[in-house]
């Protein structure tokens, strides 16, 4: 301990308190409340009882302080790592956010990506009298835009055709509709269209061609594939 | 932490009361910062010991914090007083051992010297400016509390420091003449508790 201290804190005993400030009165100059020159701050120095009392509530006003200034730092340490966490937080949504973004116009991307099939019509052409067709062997498409480039049957005549995707063949349940004119590749006739089959599910499937001016519909088996 | 260590009950052997609790805990942890190296668990006995002394008269005590602080103060002074200290021998090696920061406590009689040097060489001027800078005052402050100017309290400081490192040099000078420390090995006073 200083010996100044020592001294205010032994040397004047006033064991019967006399002319001694309240506590709040000590309690404010510990807490420096008080202005400068309230007599009570020059009674310290001949009561050793008020001095003893004085230390006791700068004592406590210290350790209240000093664990004042503990929560605050921890407080802002807190704070600065919420905000570290939320920023990083929020930098990882947003990174996530152009990930799917991305993905999602890739993904759309693909689904506007038409596919080029082509489907070779020419040796199954259709017989008179009603009866079937030559069943189709592995003709599928995929559940997407497709350009669909058709080779009509043999014998077929030149115009615009409607080429429809039905699942039976009354032809009332279209899947996907589209039209073309034909198109001559030697003997051949060669009709383009566009189909959106995005919307099928996969499964069996008609496809049903017609040409404007006729009312005959020709319906050739299909499967619709899956993505 | 003061309140874990203490045992404080009333002459029933029941809990004291809010009140009691918290000035003596209160004084105990002012005692314990200002005695530092005073025995932790003869300190605690004697806050318990006031705190009993309040339970009986509780009706009496205006003031339980100033009660608790001004008794266990008295209760600090009564054991030094009885307890003298004792002179032991030790090696130059064994004081240089000694951490810095370990108080030299020094005996009664030294600090009654100490006293009454301080009494006769400072004024009631000096006094004031010192224990106003124990309040953490600065010379701006002190000069307005003495309503003299910047210049004159910063030389009032300046003279109560000069004066004060004065005689601590000067009791110190005396201690060691008296132990004739000079060219001998030395003899430290040491007080134990």
């Amino acid at each position: 301990m200083k010996p100044i201290r020592q001294f205010f804190l032994e040397a004047n005993p006033n064991p019967e308190r006399q002319g001694c400030p309240d506590e709040k009165t000590l309690k404010d100059i510990a807490e420096n409340r008080l202005p400068a020159d309230h007599p009570a701050r020059l009674h310290l120095a001949s009561c050793s009882p008020c001095f003893a009392e004085f230390r006791s509530f700068k004592g406590q006003f210290e350790t209240k302080s000093a664990s004042r200034r503990r929560i605050l730092a921890w407080g802002i340490a807190a704070c600065l790592l919420v905000a570290v966490g939320l920023f990083r937080v929020k930098a990882i949504i947003k990174k996530s956010d152009g990930n799917v973004a991305t993905s999602q116009a890739q993904k759309q991307g693909a689904e506007l990506a038409a596919v080029d099939r082509t489907i070779d019509l020419f040796n199954h052409g259709t017989v008179r009298g009603g009866a079937d067709p030559n069943p189709l062997e592995a003709v599928s498409l995929p559940s997407s835009l497709v350009h669909l480039h058709l080779i009509l049957p043999r014998f077929s005549d030149a115009g615009s055709y409607v080429v429809a995707v039905t699942r039976d063949r009354a032809g009332t349940a279209i899947v996907a509709r589209g039209t073309g004119k034909t198109r001559g590749d030697g003997q051949r006739l060669l009709l383009d269209v566009s189909l959106d089959l995005r919307g099928a599910q996969a499964g069996s499937y008609f496809l049903a061609t017609v040409r404007e001016s006729d009312n005959g519909t020709y319906y050739y088996p299909l499967n619709v594939q899956g993505r | 932490m003061a309140a874990t260590l203490l045992h404080l009950v009333d002459q029933y052997g029941q809990p004291v009361p809010p009140q009691v609790r918290l000035a003596v805990e209160a004084a105990y942890r002012w005692a314990e910062r200002e005695y530092r190296p005073f025995d932790h668990a003869v300190l605690a006995a004697m806050a318990e010991a006031v705190a009993l002394a309040m339970c009986r008269h509780l009706d009496g005590i205006e003031s339980p914090r100033r009660y608790a602080v001004a008794a266990l103060m008295g209760k600090l002074h009564e054991w030094y007083r009885a307890h003298p200290a004792v002179e032991i021998l030790m090696d130059p090696a064994e004081v240089e051992a000694l951490p810095d920061d370990e108080p030299k406590s020094i005996s009664a009689a030294e600090l009654n010297l100490l006293f009454s040097e301080i009494k006769a060489q400072l004024s009631e001027r000096d006094r004031q400016v010192l224990v106003l800078l124990e309040q953490d005052l600065g010379p701006q402050e002190i000069a307005k509390a003495f309503e003299i100017s910047y210049f004159a309290a910063a030389k009032a400081i300046q003279r109560a420091r000069d004066r004060m490192a004065a005689i601590l040099s000067e009791t110190r000078a005396q201690k060691g003449e008296e132990n004739g420390t000079m060219n001998r090995p030395r003899a430290v006073g040491f007080k134990i508790w």
